[in-house]
């Protein structure tokens, strides 16, 4: 006996995001250092940023996540970057690592 | 990330091992499939510092290589189709032997298609029945569901309805249910994608309960056939998260270690035996009117409550069983709590958590004997679930504005020096969710509720 079924998976919205382009080096570049606010989260972009400062002359941080300043990205636990913070972070850094307790 | 991607910064980011395939669901979802990512053995959550170095420090080539060059791609096994084709069919080939008769089960089971128990077949017949359970048409989008941003027609709903057992006249209310979910203070992003173990509970209101079938009496969210209905809608919901959503089990559904309930959780107010008003009506709807309500939640935690004889007992005894140290009572002192929507990750502060109590009739009739309306039962709750300002302002920074103020709660800041300040645990007495039914004995269920909530009504057929 055949049986015809219907597929139960939806349709996606189709959306894509070309990667955006990779450094040629790190020598000197700004880096962002993400952390979403989860558990060593922060230890974790800290001790990347470490490594980088020891093998890369003259490269910077900028630190996301954790800082409560005003005008600064209203980044709190777990909470996704949105657009705008990405567009404004893009002015600040070169490069971003970004970490989650997960 | 993606969204860093997206205004041209190269990222790259850390997450643990077991979370590899949640992090790759969520960024084919997020249109980017091959989106940098290392992993690292374990959750860096509470572990030494020296500990979180070595994994980092495993992994600190790769972190850099990703930065200078862009992977393959690992994701996008399922390519997005556009909306608008055709529902795909499927020829399935069944016979009497053992395997024949389980032929659509492993069918669906090879996509990923299940919530592992077999299901009815989603048959073109049995899917036009159950569309003659709404007025809307099968095309209708009710929302884009994440974190697969998968097209919740109307159509695709009533095929996973079908697979869970559902019947028309259920149909309505599983619509319902996930108009709720299309509400951004649900924050069913974060339900889905949450490594914290939570899942959606369906309360059901009004004359539709009825006439679905739901029990509302004892064992109501068990097993069994006078359960069907509850079983059956709870369950379509959870097949639309995995179908519809894209959250599958270790994939977009990272929970550490799941739960029993997310197999789905519906049931009815017990509106006959109630000495209070239902809960739609506390939402503003009608009596005769019906509705359904979704709140993500886990637990739930069993009070037992054979001694208690008075309303202040009762409330005593329910309030002691709620809050932990560390499970964020007291958090709404730091601000709201923030759905994300769709691509851009806009915000959309809502208020949250919401905790459902599931008081056995016998315990609302002990509080409305002694002239207790179920407002009061919330405030006296409201007001005696506190904690402490120490422990609040020992959990994480307090958001300040450039002097120093608190930025949510400046009123609230003079606590801040008293060791013995405490404030309620929740932000208003609505978040005590008291909800009646089941049989009427001495028990009662708490469920920890994690987001916001949404009630919307149920079309009438």
């Amino acid at each position: 006996m055949k049986l015809q079924i219907m597929s139960p998976a939806a349709d996606r919205v189709d959306f894509k995001v070309p990667p955006a382009p990779r450094l040629s080096g790190l020598e000197g570049k700004t880096i962002g250092l993400y952390n979403n606010m989860t558990g060593g989260a922060d230890i974790a972009v800290d001790r990347v940023a470490h490594h980088l400062a020891e093998r890369f002359p003259g490269v910077k941080f900028e630190r996301y996540g954790g800082d409560l300043r005003q005008g600064r990205p209203i980044l709190s636990r777990g909470v996704h970057i949105d657009d705008d913070e990405a567009t404004l972070i893009a002015t600040e850094v070169d490069a971003m690592i970004g970490a989650t307790a997960h | 990330m993606v969204a860093v991607e997206k205004a041209g910064v190269p990222a790259v980011a850390i997450a643990a091992r077991s979370f590899a395939r949640a992090w790759q669901s969520c960024v084919d979802g997020w249109g980017q499939p091959n989106a940098s990512f290392v992993t690292i053995p374990h959750a860096t959550t509470g572990q030494q510092e020296d500990f979180i170095h070595k994994m980092v420090d495993e992994q600190i080539d790769e972190i850099i290589e990703r930065l200078t060059s862009i992977p393959a791609s690992a994701g996008a096994a399922r390519g997005p189709r556009s909306s608008g084709q055709t529902t795909e069919m499927f020829t399935v080939e069944l016979d009497e032997s053992p395997e024949g008769l389980d032929a659509v089960n492993r069918f669906l089971a090879e996509r990923d298609w299940s919530d592992g128990i077999p299901v009815m077949p989603p048959t073109p017949a049995a899917v036009d029945q159950m569309l003659k359970g709404t007025k809307r048409a099968p095309q209708d989008v009710l929302m884009v569901m994440e974190p697969g941003f998968g097209l919740a027609t109307v159509e695709k709903i009533a095929i996973n309805a079908v697979m869970a057992g559902c019947r028309p006249e259920q149909f309505p209310v599983l619509l319902a249910a996930i108009d709720c979910l299309a509400q951004p203070e649900m924050n069913h992003r974060d339900m889905q994608v949450s490594g914290h173990t939570e899942a959606p509970i369906i309360l059901v209101n009004g004359p539709i309960a009825k006439k679905a079938g739901i029990n509302f009496g004892t064992t109501a969210m068990g097993p069994g056939v006078i359960n069907s209905a509850n079983t059956a809608i709870g369950r379509a919901l959870r097949l639309c998260l995995i179908n519809i959503g894209y959250c599958n089990a270790g994939a977009g559904d990272p929970n550490f270690i799941g739960l029993p309930t997310k197999f789905g959780m519906c049931i009815a107010e017990n509106e006959e035996v109630s000495p209070w008003q239902p809960y739609h009506m506390d939402r503003g709807f009608k009596r005769d009117e019906s509705a359904v309500t979704v709140v993500t939640v886990t637990g739930p935690t069993t009070i037992i409550d054979p001694r208690s004889k008075t309303h202040e007992d009762t409330l005593k005894n329910i309030g002691s069983m709620m809050f932990y140290p560390n499970a964020g009572a007291g958090g709404w002192v730091k601000g709201r709590q923030s759905a994300q929507v769709g691509h851009t990750n806009k915000r959309v502060p809502y208020q949250g958590p919401y905790h459902p109590i599931i008081l056995s009739p016998s315990r609302a009739v002990i509080m409305a004997e002694a002239g207790f309306s179920k407002q009061d039962a919330q405030e006296w709750l409201h007001h005696n679930c506190r904690v402490s300002m120490k422990s609040i302002l020992a959990s994480g920074a307090m958001p300040v504005d450039a002097n120093g103020k608190w930025l949510h709660h400046p009123e609230l800041q003079h606590l801040a020096d008293d060791p013995e300040a405490t404030i309620p645990a929740l932000e208003s007495p609505e978040q005590y969710l008291l909800f009646v039914t089941g049989g009427s004995t001495h028990y009662a269920n708490f469920f920890y509720g994690t987001y916001g909530i949404a009630t919307s009504p149920v079309e009438d057929i």
